[in-house]
């Protein structure tokens, strides 16, 4: 099975230098949607996973280069430039665990070798401030985490909140891509079907 | 021997780069061709400028039009400041046109002690600090117009007029279509100089990067909005994913080296 197109959700939290300790960059959780082919039938596979305070900080970034080892056809991201890179670098260069980092590193240098998309250069690109109102606007259900959100939910380690979160976010990037796409009717038409399954029900 | 690492042929990411373009007045000629250089009074003048800070780029994009309280030695001593401020000043036949009118402008306003603007009009044509671009493309040959180079590039040139318009345009008091058209010839320009860099190094980071940029700082800046067909060029859309690949490739870069240097301490100290 090769992966015609992947979505990717990330979330992190930056730790400011305190101390002895230097500044970090946690990736704390991650989603991704892949949308693929198998016998000629579109298939979807939603997938998620989150570390919080008690768990080691390597599991996300070990978890997503694993998601990232087969690259996809086409990857899908939002704000992939100034916000998602960047911070997935950041996650990488400044965890504990520098064989993990430097696995995500090289997973994502392979998956850039491949079709990569910024949703979000369609809307307004670095401007393009709010996923949740440009959502919104286009009738796509989504419900934002705020980072205060997000910073309790690592702390009180509410995995549920942070992965369904992110499922949420990588399917709605994808809505969105084909929302802005003249040929996509028929995909619409079959993520919609499968949307209304139990197997849109993020993988915990 | 020559020092490779002098000329145009000496490309690095400079730290500052300056891209500007003039439009001018001239009393039309009997036979309709091109005015002597020395008849013309520029009117407007724009600036791109570019310069790296903590491994990211920042740009500047401005424009001035002699009108509103601005005047010709305004312009004049504007281009001055930003040469004097660049440590490379690129234009399209701006050494034997740009320059020259803007040298015999400051000459004829009475502006003796303009040193930079001075040097970039008096620049050797095989010199690093100023960069003519309708030179160096052509190889010091028959130069061909800018907007024949970006087509091919892929760069959006002459979108809202052309240069000849600019005489009506003036007439007709529209300075602001005329700012516009200045700024994006600049921005044009300075897009063309990364990718003449690139190519020069044989580094596709050298135009990736700041082109990526570029499309960042158009998109944020709400006064720019006039340059949005820059976002949506043929080369941007190339460049964007690039850069953010050549990004995550430094990276990798930089563990597999700091790895390597924790192998090398753990096996010293065994």
């Amino acid at each position: 099975m090769s992966i015609e197109t992947a979505t990717l959700a990330t979330a992190w939290i930056h730790q400011p230098a305190l101390g002895q300790r230097p500044a970090r960059t946690l990736l704390v959780g991650a989603a991704k949607l892949s949308i693929f082919y198998s016998f000629g039938t579109l298939g979807f596979d939603l997938q998620a996973h989150s570390t919080t305070v008690t768990d080691d900080p390597a599991e996300t970034i070990s978890w997503l280069a694993d998601a990232l080892h087969v690259p996809p056809g086409r990857l899908l991201l939002w704000r992939a430039e100034d916000i998602v890179v960047p911070s997935l670098l950041a996650a990488a260069e400044t965890a504990r665990d520098a064989v993990a980092g430097a696995r995500l590193l090289r997973e994502l240098d392979l998956a850039f070798t491949r079709e990569v998309i910024d949703v979000a250069e369609a809307h307004g690109g670095a401007a393009a401030t709010s996923f949740d109102a440009i959502a919104h606007r286009h009738g796509l259900p989504f419900v934002s985490m705020s980072k205060a959100e997000l910073a309790e939910a690592h702390r009180t380690g509410c995995h549920w909140a942070i992965r369904k979160h992110l499922a949420a976010r990588a399917v709605a990037t994808w809505r969105l891509w084909l929302a802005g796409r003249e040929d996509a009717e028929p995909l619409i038409e079959k993520t919609e079907a499968w949307l209304a399954t139990p197997d849109a029900e993020v993988r915990l | 021997m020559r020092d490779p690492m002098r000329g145009p042929g000496s490309v690095r990411a400079p730290g500052s780069i300056l891209s500007y373009d003039i439009e001018t007045i001239s009393p039309p000629t009997p036979d309709g061709s091109f005015p002597p250089w020395p008849t013309h009074r520029p009117v407007a003048i724009g600036f791109a400028t570019a310069w790296q800070v903590a491994g990211g780029w920042s740009f500047d994009i401005s424009a001035m039009v002699v009108a509103d309280g601005v005047s010709e030695a305004d312009l004049v001593r504007e281009a001055d400041r930003r040469m004097g401020n660049a440590g490379v000043v690129t234009g399209y036949n701006s050494r034997q046109f740009d320059a020259l009118v803007l040298r015999l402008a400051a000459q004829r306003t009475r502006l003796w002690s303009l040193k930079a603007l001075a040097d970039h009009a008096a620049a050797n044509r095989f010199g690093a600090e100023h960069a003519d671009l309708a030179d160096l493309y052509s190889s010091h040959g028959r130069k061909v117009g800018l907007a024949s180079l970006c087509d091919e590039i892929g760069i959006p040139v002459k979108m809202s007029t052309s240069g000849g318009d600019v005489a009506a345009l003036w007439e007709a008091g529209e300075t602001d279509r005329i700012r516009d058209y200045v700024m994006e010839d600049a921005v044009a320009t300075l897009c063309l100089f990364f990718a003449w860099t690139a190519a020069r190094a044989g580094d596709e980071t050298l135009v990736t990067r700041p082109m990526a940029a570029l499309a960042r700082h158009i998109e944020t800046t709400p006064a720019l909005h006039h340059l949005h067909a820059f976002v949506d060029c043929a080369l941007i859309r190339w460049c964007r994913p690039r850069a953010m690949k050549a990004d995550i490739a430094a990276a990798l870069e930089r563990m597999t080296a700091k790895l390597k240097r924790q192998e090398d301490e753990r096996a010293f100290a065994s």
